[in-house]
């Protein structure tokens, strides 16, 4: 099943196993980049430490096709770049990794890494808009046939992979460890459904843990296989814009969700949106750049005029039932507004009290 | 934080949360509403609480909150209210159980106003106390 030359999985074996040298040899994220883009022995020369001659006899002492059964026995298969399995889309990065390791279905993560792909990716600590948002947007995409892609991260990620799971589960998480180990230790039962009914890909090995060094790494590998890296919600200077910068590199379509100015966490979709980025305002504008087609505007509900007043105040950004009742003026059935709003689609309620704007588009009818 | 209290709700089981009627969500309150007078006072909800109590005795011969599943209908619930209480049902937003719970507390909330009917305006109230973190509908 597994795909890979025995140099290719000795180069592979030798990341991971230098993994926590390159962590403790404090480059910065350029230099991780060059380092992995050099020769076996120049790269044990770099980060092997007083260890080199040891490591050195250890990678000579290996025995790859062993090595390759292990990696199977975890339930991964893995691929070279010299193999037609190996998704052509990581070919255009300067440092494509040697192999990926796939946990999950060959034949599924296949046709997962053919499809138009979609990277969803944004802050851990996002708000209840960036949740619902990155949730919709991975459900619609996934439902219209499009690969999300994320890193499986607390926040932003978890729910782009949650939402594609909801629908049909055309999804692939990138890890900056080894594919079998969930990290997130908390999205254990996350990574199992995703491996279930998508893939769970990494450059590192089975075994390897996350270092701080390979998420940025893992961000390379998630902008080069999307057709399209849409940030949700990201504070400025986050990991999410390391992967735009490196998708708008390799030439691959960045797209940002719009925020609300002045909120911390629409700071870098902002700025993306001034330098060029996509507008992503739901599915349909991602569907629109990946796939060329425009669907057709949903018909909008039409919804009574008192409704649609405490719709709009929802809209502007009213969340408790207190600011919602505050403005609009305090008039009673306001509660009863909300939930028929909420059997509408026009609103969502998250949790005891907390009003969003739902999916369903509307307008106010003649009052 | 967020994260710590969505850990604390998943530790609490189904089947304690199933007996939950109200799940109300409380703001810290502005600091210009502390300085102004009291809206109301304790003493006349509490007699607005036993006057409620009493109507639904003298309807029910007991608090709507006991009232078996079978006399459900006793709740004298308007054509308006019980299609709101069907369609949540219908979207799978309700369990039976939940159904159940939104009649007898919209009969509550109606007890509360002094109506002798259940109108949608206090099934919509019930709906809006339930518990469950998933919305309404799904898109």
């Amino acid at each position: 099943m597994s795909d890979c030359c025995l140099p290719c999985v000795r180069r592979s074996w030798l990341v991971g196993r230098l993994a926590g040298h390159i962590e403790h040899s404090r480059g910065d994220r350029a230099a991780v980049r060059t380092l992995l883009a050099l020769s076996e022995d120049r790269l044990l020369a770099a980060v092997g430490g007083e260890r080199r001659d040891g490591l050195r006899a250890e990678l000579k002492a290996l025995d790859a096709a062993a090595e390759l059964r292990r990696w199977r026995e975890e339930g991964v298969f893995t691929a070279c770049r010299h193999s037609a399995r190996y998704p052509a889309r990581l070919l255009r990065l300067p440092d494509p990794p040697a192999a990926i390791h796939v946990l999950g279905d060959a034949t599924t993560a296949a046709a997962l890494l053919e499809a138009p792909a979609v990277a969803l990716v944004g802050a851990r600590r996002c708000s209840a808009d960036g949740t619902a948002m990155a949730r919709r947007l991975g459900r619609g995409c996934s439902a219209a046939g499009i690969t999300v892609i994320s890193g499986m991260a607390l926040g932003v990620d978890a729910q782009a992979h949650e939402g594609a799971l909801e629908a049909g589960g055309r999804t692939l998480a990138v890890l900056a460890g080894g594919p079998e180990r969930a990290y997130p230790a908390r999205w254990r039962a996350l990574h199992g459904r995703i491996a279930a009914t998508g893939a769970v890909l990494s450059e590192m090995p089975p075994g390897t843990p996350s270092y701080r060094w390979g998420f940025p790494a893992r961000n390379r590998v998630i902008a080069a296989l999307s057709g399209l890296a849409v940030v949700v919600e990201a504070r400025e200077r986050s990991g999410s814009l390391i992967t735009a910068e490196i998708a708008a590199d390799l030439g691959v379509t960045v797209g940002a969700v719009p925020g609300r100015p002045g909120d911390p966490l629409a700071d870098a979709p902002n700025a993306l949106i001034r330098d060029g980025a996509v507008l992503v305002r739901g599915c349909e504008d991602v569907l629109e750049e990946l796939l060329g087609v425009r669907a057709p505007e949903a018909q909008a509900t039409t919804i009574e005029p008192e409704l649609a007043e405490v719709a709009m105040i929802v809209a502007r950004g009213a969340r408790s039932l207190d600011e919602v009742a505050g403005a609009a003026g305090g008039a009673p059935g306001v509660l009863a507004a909300l939930t028929r709003l909420e059997l509408l689609g026009v609103v969502e309620r998250r949790g005891a009290g907390r009003y969003l704007p739902g999916p369903t588009r509307w307008t106010a009818g003649p009052g | 934080s967020p994260a710590d209290l969505a850990r604390h709700a998943r530790r609490l089981s189904g089947p304690l949360l199933d007996r939950i009627d109200l799940v109300v969500g409380v703001e810290r309150p502005a600091s210009a509403a502390l300085d102004g007078p009291p809206t109301t006072c304790s003493a006349d909800q509490a007699a607005r609480v036993i006057r409620a109590r009493e109507a639904q005795v003298a309807r029910h011969g007991c608090a709507s909150a006991r009232l078996p599943a079978g006399r459900l209908a006793e709740t004298r619930c308007s054509p308006d209210g019980l299609a709101l209480v069907r369609g949540a049902y219908d979207s799978g937003a309700l369990s039976a159980r939940g159904r159940d719970r939104a009649l007898r507390v919209a009969r509550t909330i109606a007890d509360l106003r002094g109506a002798s009917e259940v109108g949608p305006d206090d099934v919509a109230g019930a709906l809006a106390y339930r518990h469950h973190d998933d919305g309404l509908v799904r898109a």
